[in-house]
């Protein structure tokens, strides 16, 4: 397979390269059952399994959802004010075709209004250009992630395709939200009506702005980007203009890199070696493997210089989040994140959600590691948290995000899974679990079997300045009810479970993650 | 394995011979344009007639204004004996004569080929369809 160097592929659309989009695939024979997924195949395998309705997704037509009074149980604190949004695919067919993959579907940012003890849910897929084409041709038309479709429209750039479905963030009075390849999309607050994809300046169209941005205390919003060799570092500031975009060449071809650390003086960015299988046949969906010979690589570069860099060389693994990183006394960086030994989610655990059937056990895939790069030698001394169980999503308490120092946080929150029942046959959690950062500590709260258990996020209770002075805000569906809940828990007595909850009306789709913004 | 070409080596061609004159002759064909982003521009349109002039040297080329609607016929002429062509196109969002492109080089406006160009760019084995008397068809891209 060769390309010219300066096709419009090759440059136009390394992105496509770094995402998993098809771009060499779409250029070779297809065996005949290199297709979408057939909608009736899931519709049958799910129709015994109670905790899979999530997965069902909703359409055009379902892709708006609003709830004014929802159940609510317990106390809601007149002092919780704000907006919680989450993002995550929830249009998964079209034309009686299904995506193989759970990242394929487009987006649907979910508002939570949470206002002096009342809850209100407003739900809007976004209007990206390619839900729009799709809509009018009546099926799949444009590559995705992890599926096959024949036939592609005509492609102009990332944003052709980007489905804006894997993180929302409130910021500078608009809602952003963001994929891993493309341009943010802006959303109004006030109704989630999308306003289109946010070019920070002229030149910086459909450039990748990646789907998890860090906050910092000060309200500067620090993203990065990465398409093939290049990185790019996004500063935007509090009032929502761009403060200053780098571009820096790296020496290898980045793969599928998904979230960073910010300190305050740096980026920490993990590399996984994780591709897709250009230029292979495939049947069904679409295989990742982790590039042959290639470490973990951690980017650790100036936020405000990123030419002044260092790279770490770590074992290979595939990770998808970090916890969090913090400038330690020595000069070195204390990194932690949530690895994998290998793509199992990417290639299993994403698709069977998708598809109905059974996953093979996750267990023991998801480790919690802690990593410190010694900023003047270049070592990298990696280790493992013995935690119990398996954990994801991990946040932090957002006023410690990029703190060091006593300032740092010490609590990572994460969705978790530590029992096994014979119901669950997927890559789902039941519970929310805080671990301490240096003692490995676990602090936890079993939702139990018949629930699905998402990201929880860690709100600060207003006037305290101590970590554990906070609520955790997440959502769940409770499989019984067929209905997602809004969970609000104390922190401090996370082992009391929710102290209050907000039950919808209906089941939404499972999203990957969100942000809180306070009134 | 066919080479993917590239917009990239088109779109300076096609500005080139953009706004020559046509040809002479009355061999004609209408092609149909759709995804138009109407209002926005210009739309500059490169023909071709074999794989070792494509992306080169269009037979001919024309720029017209975009118009009100999402569907838009264009008639070209100067095609002489060709019985068979291939499309090639961008629109000119902003009328500064050429594509656009951001920080990494990345074409920033839309372009179209004819025949099944599939999603990432234009090439003549792609692109190259009979003329029959029935427009050609040039679906933008998204």
């Amino acid at each position: 397979m060769s390309l010219q160097r300066r096709s419009f592929l090759h440059r136009g659309l390394a992105g496509a390269a770094t995402l998993g989009l098809p771009a060499l695939a779409t250029t070779l024979a297809m065996p005949a059952d290199a297709r979408p997924a057939r909608a009736a195949d899931f519709a049958a395998n799910a129709a015994g399994q109670p905790l899979l309705t999530p997965m069902q997704g909703v359409s055009d037509i379902t892709g708006s959802r609003d709830a004014e009074q929802p159940l609510l149980r317990g106390r809601w604190p007149a002092e919780l004010r704000g907006r919680f949004y989450r993002n995550g695919p929830a249009l998964y067919e079209r034309g009686g075709e299904r995506y193989h993959h759970w990242f394929d579907g487009d987006g649907m940012v979910q508002q939570f209004r949470i206002d002096g003890g009342r809850v209100a849910h407003r739900g809007r897929l976004v209007q990206t250009p390619k839900l729009a084409a799709e809509r009018a041709a009546g099926r799949f038309r444009l590559p995705a992630f992890g599926t096959h479709v024949d036939n592609p429209l005509p492609i102009g750039g990332p944003d052709s395709v980007n489905p804006a479905n894997t993180n929302a963030i409130e910021h500078a009075g608009r809602v952003l939200a963001m994929w891993e390849g493309g341009s943010a999309f802006a959303l109004a607050p006030s109704d989630l009506s999308t306003q289109g994809p946010v070019a920070w300046r002229g030149d910086l169209k459909q450039l990748p702005f990646s789907a998890h941005p860090k906050l910092d205390a000060a309200g500067h919003l620090w993203n990065f980007g990465t398409q093939g060799p290049h990185f790019i570092a996004w500063h935007i500031t509090p009032d929502g203009r761009l403060g200053k975009v780098q571009v820096a060449q790296l020496p290898f071809a980045t793969g599928m890199v998904h979230d960073m650390a910010i300190t305050e003086r740096w980026l920490v960015v993990p590399m996984p070696p994780v591709k897709l299988g250009f230029g292979q046949a495939f049947e069904g969906p679409r295989r990742f493997t982790m590039g042959a010979g290639e470490p973990l690589r951690v980017l650790v570069a100036r936020k405000d210089n990123i030419a002044e860099q260092r790279l770490f060389e770590l074992p290979p693994e595939m990770l998808f989040h970090v916890g969090n990183a913090t400038e330690e006394a020595d000069g070195s960086i204390q990194l932690s994140y949530v690895g994998s030994s290998d793509p199992w989610f990417l290639n299993e655990g994403a698709v069977a959600l998708m598809s109905g059937n059974a996953a093979t056990p996750m267990a023991g895939r998801l480790q919690l590691r802690t990593v410190r790069l010694d900023m003047a030698s270049g070592r990298a001394e990696q280790a493992t948290l013995a935690v119990d169980g398996e954990l994801e999503f991990p946040r932090i308490d957002p006023r410690r995000i990029g703190a060091s120092g006593a300032g740092r946080a010490r609590w990572l929150v994460c969705a978790a899974s530590w029992r096994r029942f014979e119901t669950r046959r997927h890559a789902l959690f039941h519970g929310v679990q805080m671990v301490h950062a240096d003692s490995g500590r676990v602090r936890r709260f079993d939702y139990g079997e018949h629930h699905i258990v998402e990201e929880h996020v860690v709100v600060p209770k207003p006037g305290s300045d101590r970590e554990t002075d906070a609520w955790l805000l997440g959502t769940t569906f409770d499989a019984r009810r067929q209905a997602t809940v809004l969970n609000l828990l104390d922190m401090a007595r996370i082992e009391d479970g929710p102290v209050a909850q907000a039950v919808l009306p209906y089941a939404l789709p499972l999203g990957f993650h969100g942000n809180f913004t306070a009134d | 394995m066919p080479t993917i070409r590239t917009l990239l080596a088109a779109a300076p061609l096609v500005l080139a011979a953009a706004g020559s004159a046509h040809a002479a002759d009355t061999a004609c064909t209408a092609i149909e344009l759709r995804g138009v982003r109407p209002q926005q521009g210009h739309l500059m349109i490169a023909v071709y007639v074999s794989a070792e002039s494509f992306n080169k040297k269009p037979l001919t080329s024309l720029r017209v204004a975009a118009g009100d609607a999402a569907v838009q016929s264009v008639q070209v002429c100067g095609l002489g004996d060709a019985t068979e062509i291939a499309v090639a196109m961008f629109q000119d969002l902003d009328s500064d004569g050429k594509m656009n492109r951001n920080l990494l080089g990345i074409p920033s406006e839309p372009w179209g080929a004819s025949g099944n160009p599939g999603p990432f760019g234009p090439a003549w084995d792609t692109g190259r369809v009979k003329l029959n008397g029935a427009p050609v068809l040039v679906q933008l891209s998204q």
